[in-house]
């Protein structure tokens, strides 16, 4: 972790006063280190034909835009308003309640006021007003309307990436205004001029090509897979057989590349491994692709079109393959583009079946027209019929709590098969409180493309709240274990307990299903799949070491 | 928050009854529901100067509930200071709008008498495009008329529009289920994408040596030559 983060003692202290006199629209936007990210290198913005690609950085005066930025951005911003209607009603009906002001976790933990969800609203709607309503243009500022200045621009970019289109705030708003479709148009529109970060730009680019976010190349990706078939080998003494872009499987598999990259998502992704095998004998026939390489998407993160662009591959691979339907891993907005977008963007997946567990024969009716099933669906189904033979007390070491990812728990309503899944295959699980969990979960902080390393400091505030139920829960409960679906969750949510709860670890739902399931012919296990001792093998450890 | 949540559909609902009972100045003979709503609201019989019965007449109650929640709902935009820093002009404007008609409509009721009869011929007048202005109604009533027609023109301009988009809003109008129901987007249209045959062509040498299956099996020849260039590059 970077140096420059202040200790938690003292981010803690937060102050949510905004000042008293001077209105918002007077404050003036500092661009500040620790808070925003770094600028995108002009070859991952031209890779996919992104304008204005150049050497640029926020923290300098000039941004180096072209000459009629302004009209750009007017105009994008009209297009848009015939395009979205959820744009349109959301500039018109806010009454500024304060109903959502609180319940932003980047105000909470930062207490910054233009974090609060209505002001970041209103960055993009008084420029809206400005330009396109007869009200803003006649009274002005009396109606909340400005002038779209340098500095305008610059809180935007400055704002609109300290979002993470988690939607918490829409669901306290009266009219559901969700904040998540605000922050997508306005990075849309900076992505007109080429502001964008490179921690969104280079995975997009690296996805446009490689098929994955982290620009793993076909034969990487077949290596990885294998290093964790050894891994699992050695650990239950049974040899894995995935197989890769195999033509007239029945099912395609799908999960974010950070599964197959970095831990603790590399545990999930042996456990998806482990199911596949324990399900081979009951008729799974299922392949990976190292082309759709990528569950998540970046796309989303810039603009509708790139999202897009990218998840045209999935169904694109499907319909290569041959397969019959597809099968998606534990990500999270990986399933808001499936779950909302996937079908309009790329369908209709006609070449495809409706999804049918193969060793259950339940019918997925509410996958039936984007012909993708979430591995949670999936699974809990199987433990539902009762198919496979699991141990939990290999999980007994483990007191778990449950982080709903913002995107499958609000943005498609999956909050109750992950819950089953930990409670059939872990004999301890606690919930954290009622308000910071479910629909209501509190954000990891780091998503929508937040997760970079130079902005640590936002990741740590916007973590916060959910930290803090974290800590509720291990100080009541004992909870060592943080497990959750997503994989960006894998991969911010470890360094935030770092930080704020040390004594937490993090967990995919899958890693935990994988040590629980009894393989055929595995040998005694000693250790999970990190290669801890399992609860009761401590000595064996030892003995073996000796 | 919770609060806000009370005092505005205190607020709301109370306008709505008002605005309701407001029909028995525009209709005649005045509708059944109209004269119950009347009766209901106005079931309280209390005096509210010091001697009961000096021409006040039946307290609705939502006339006080209105002004109680208007006033909360202007206080709490000047004490909370998150709410003080958010709220425009325009919001404050509509609050005053709408106070200053409970306050007149109040004012007229119960103790600067107007002359009801008048007002409801003048109203009558009105819905019927038949105006005319019968004399000795009182100035009150005319601030009362005038504030209502402010309201009304500055409606769809303005913030009050969530009238309409309430019922609009599509995250509260559509339901969840993309997955199961396929939606068309009239603008849809072809993007450029990264193909699965240029993917290949760009790795089949690796994919080949890793084992994994190509499409195209390239030709002897080619693969040496691309794979000492590889190598070359990587040093």
């Amino acid at each position: 972790m970077s140096d420059e983060v202040p200790k938690p003692e003292e981010l803690a202290k937060i102050d949510h006063r905004p000042p008293v006199w001077r209105g918002w629209m007077q404050e003036p936007t500092e661009i500040r280190r620790g808070i925003a990210c770094y600028a995108a290198n002009p070859k991952n913005l031209d890779y996919v034909d992104f304008p204005n690609a150049r050497e640029w950085s926020p923290f300098d005066e000039d941004w180096k835009l072209p000459e009629n930025w302004k009209e750009i951005i007017v105009e994008g911003l009209g297009e848009r308003l015939q395009k979205f209607r959820s744009l349109k009603i959301f500039m018109d009906i806010c009454v500024r309640c304060g109903a959502c002001a609180d319940k932003c976790h980047f105000f909470i933990g930062g207490g910054d006021p233009k974090n609060m969800p209505v002001l970041r609203a209103e960055l993009l709607r008084s420029i809206y007003r400005k330009e396109y309503t007869t009200a803003g243009k006649i009274l002005g500022q009396f109606a909340g309307a400005r002038a779209l200045t340098y500095d305008v621009l610059k809180e935007w970019w400055s704002y609109f990436f300290q979002c993470t289109e988690c939607r918490r705030c829409s669901l306290f708003c009266p009219y559901g205004i969700d904040t998540a479709e605000i922050t997508i148009i306005g990075r849309e529109l900076l992505n007109l001029l080429g502001l964008n970060t490179d921690w969104i730009a280079a995975p997009v680019a690296n996805c446009y090509r490689t098929g994955n976010h982290l620009g793993i190349q076909p034969h990487a990706y077949k290596d990885m897979i294998d290093f964790f078939v050894d891994d699992v080998e050695e650990i239950t003494g049974v040899r894995l057989n995935p197989s890769f872009n195999r033509k007239g499987a029945e099912i395609l598999f799908i999960t974010p590349s950070g599964d197959v990259f970095a831990d603790p998502g590399t545990y999930t992704c042996m456990g998806y491994l482990i199911l596949f095998h324990y399900l081979e004998k009951l008729g799974l026939d299922l392949t990976w692709s190292t082309f759709a390489s990528e569950g998540g998407n970046f796309g989303y993160f810039t603009s509708h079109e790139m999202a897009k662009r990218l998840n045209a591959k999935m169904y694109a691979e499907a319909k290569r393959l041959g397969v019959k339907w597809i099968l998606g891993g534990e990500c999270g907005h990986m399933w808001r583009v499936i779950n909302q977008y996937m079908d309009t963007f790329n369908g209709p997946a006609d070449f495809l079946e409706e999804p049918v567990s193969p060793i259950t024969g339940t019918k997925f009716d509410n996958a039936k027209s984007t012909k993708m099933v979430h591995i949670t669906e999936f699974t809990a189904d199987l433990i539902k019929h009762d198919k496979l033979k699991m141990d939990p007390s290999r999980n007994d070491n483990l007191k778990v709590t449950f982080h709903d990812s913002c995107n499958p728990a609000r943005g498609m309503g999956l909050l109750e098969e992950p819950r089953y899944i930990i409670r059939n295959t872990c004999n301890h699980f606690y919930e954290m409180p009622e308000n910071t969990i479910r629909e209501q979960t509190f954000c990891c902080g780091s998503g929508a493309g937040l997760n970079a390393g130079e902005n640590m400091e936002l990741r740590m505030r916007g973590g916060l709240p959910r930290a803090n139920a974290v800590k509720h829960v291990h100080e009541k409960h004992g909870v060592n274990m943080l497990a959750c679906v997503c994989a960006i969750d894998r991969a911010v949510l470890p360094p935030l307990m770092e930080y704020w709860v040390p004594e937490v670890d993090v967990t995919g739902v899958h890693e935990l299903v994988g040590n629980a399931l009894i393989l055929d012919g595995e040998k005694e296990r000693t250790t999970d799949l990190r290669g801890e001792a399992l609860p009761g093998m401590e000595d064996m450890e030892e003995q073996e070491d000796v | 928050m919770e609060w806000l949540w009370l005092g505005a559909l205190v607020f709301h609902y109370s306008f709505l009854v008002v605005f309701l009972r407001h029909f028995r100045f525009f209709t005649e003979p005045v509708p059944a529901f109209v004269t119950l709503l009347d009766k209901l609201d106005g079931f309280l019989q209390m005096g509210i100067l010091p001697v009961n019965g000096l021409g006040i007449p039946g307290v609705y109650l939502t006339d006080m509930l209105l002004m109680l929640a208007l006033t909360y709902l202007f206080l709490r935009r000047i004490y909370i200071p998150q709410m003080r820093y958010l709220s425009l002009p325009a919001d404050y404007f509509p609050l005053f709008l709408i106070l200053t008609l409970g306050l007149t409509g109040i004012l007229m009721r119960y103790l600067i008498r107007v002359d009801v009869t008048a007002v409801k011929e003048l109203a009558i007048g009105l819905v019927t495009f038949n105006p005319k202005a019968p004399e000795g109604i009182g100035v009150i009533f005319y601030i009362h008329l005038f504030m209502l027609s402010v309201l009304i023109a500055y409606f769809p301009f303005s913030k009050l529009m969530h009238l309409a988009g309430v019922f609009l809003s599509p995250s509260r109008n559509l339901s969840n289920n993309s997955r199961f129901v396929r939606h068309i987007n009239p603008w849809n249209y072809a993007v450029k994408t990264h193909t699965y045959e240029e993917y290949e062509e760009e790795f089949r040498e690796k994919m080949v040596e890793a084992g994994l299956p190509v499409e195209k099996t390239p030709e002897g020849a080619a693969e040496e030559d691309a794979g000492s260039q590889e190598e070359g590059a990587k040093e």
